[in-house]
């Protein structure tokens, strides 16, 4: 139980902060 | 700003709206799935689990990679830039389901084999895979020239001939500890092809965001 928990955990925060760095290059290359 | 990139704001934010909210209720009611529908596997219990998050995340960066051959071979032959902005949009995204796969597998081997990792030809064969397309942003990333877009669309096609490798591995050597076919029945298979449904959706809702960025760049320097 632990390593499913562990994988779906991984996959949400991975995933968060890709986004994340996404909007941050999307607002740079706006220049904001 | 020209023809090629005067594609409307509101484009942009009304499909990756749609998109994305259509992505997060289908990867919420897939987890959903995974935890109260799915029923728990009588041999591997739930560590079984992961595979609706694995297979999904591994099917979609071979779409991914997939995508970047043909955008790639579609630059070379058009000479348009959007062809390379899919390319790259397409392959980065790929390299992050591709982590995906190489976080959750070892998780599963940890139960199933008993152990993290194994040099077996499919997990060696992913290996490879995933740092070639990271060689692949390395050499994009290094390149200022306007040769950068025909270097890497070069690089998009040539490093395709992995993906067929991967997928073939655990028929081609022997010896090959990985699954074959994931064949299931009743509620998992439904909660699997939610799965794969839900991670397909998330990619084209990341790939709208990620092209996005791509046009904003583009605009740019044209107006510099």
């Amino acid at each position: 139980m632990t390593y499913a928990l562990v994988a779906y955990a991984a996959t949400a925060i991975l995933w968060i902060a890709y986004l994340l760095w996404l909007s941050r290059r999307v607002a740079r290359a706006r220049g904001e | 700003m020209n023809e090629s990139t005067a594609t409307p704001a509101r484009w942009w934010n009304a499909t990756g709206r749609v998109l994305w909210l259509l992505a997060l209720a289908l990867v919420s009611a897939s987890w959903w799935a995974a935890a109260a529908y799915a029923p728990v596997e009588a041999q591997m219990g739930p560590v079984q689990k992961i595979v609706y998050v694995h297979v999904p995340s591994a099917i979609v960066t071979l779409i991914a990679f997939g995508l970047t051959f043909a955008a790639s071979i579609a630059f070379l032959t058009t000479k348009q830039w959007r062809w390379d902005a899919i390319a790259a949009a397409s392959c980065e995204l790929g390299m992050v389901f591709a982590t995906v796969v190489l976080i959750t597998g070892p998780l599963w081997a940890r139960s199933a084999w008993n152990t993290w990792w194994t040099w077996e030809p499919r997990l060696t064969s992913f290996l490879i895979l995933w740092i070639l397309y990271a060689g692949y942003h390395v050499v994009r990333g290094s390149l200022h020239s306007a040769s950068r877009r025909t270097v890497s669309s070069v690089l998009g096609i040539v490093l395709f001939v992995n993906l067929p490798i991967v997928w073939k591995s655990v028929e081609w050597w022997r010896g090959s500890l990985h699954p074959r076919n994931v064949t299931m029945t009743g509620e998992m298979r439904e909660t699997l092809l939610l799965s794969m449904a839900a991670w397909f959706v998330f990619f084209a809702a990341a790939l709208v965001s990620r092209l996005r960025l791509e046009w904003i760049r583009e605009a740019v320097a044209e107006r510099a």
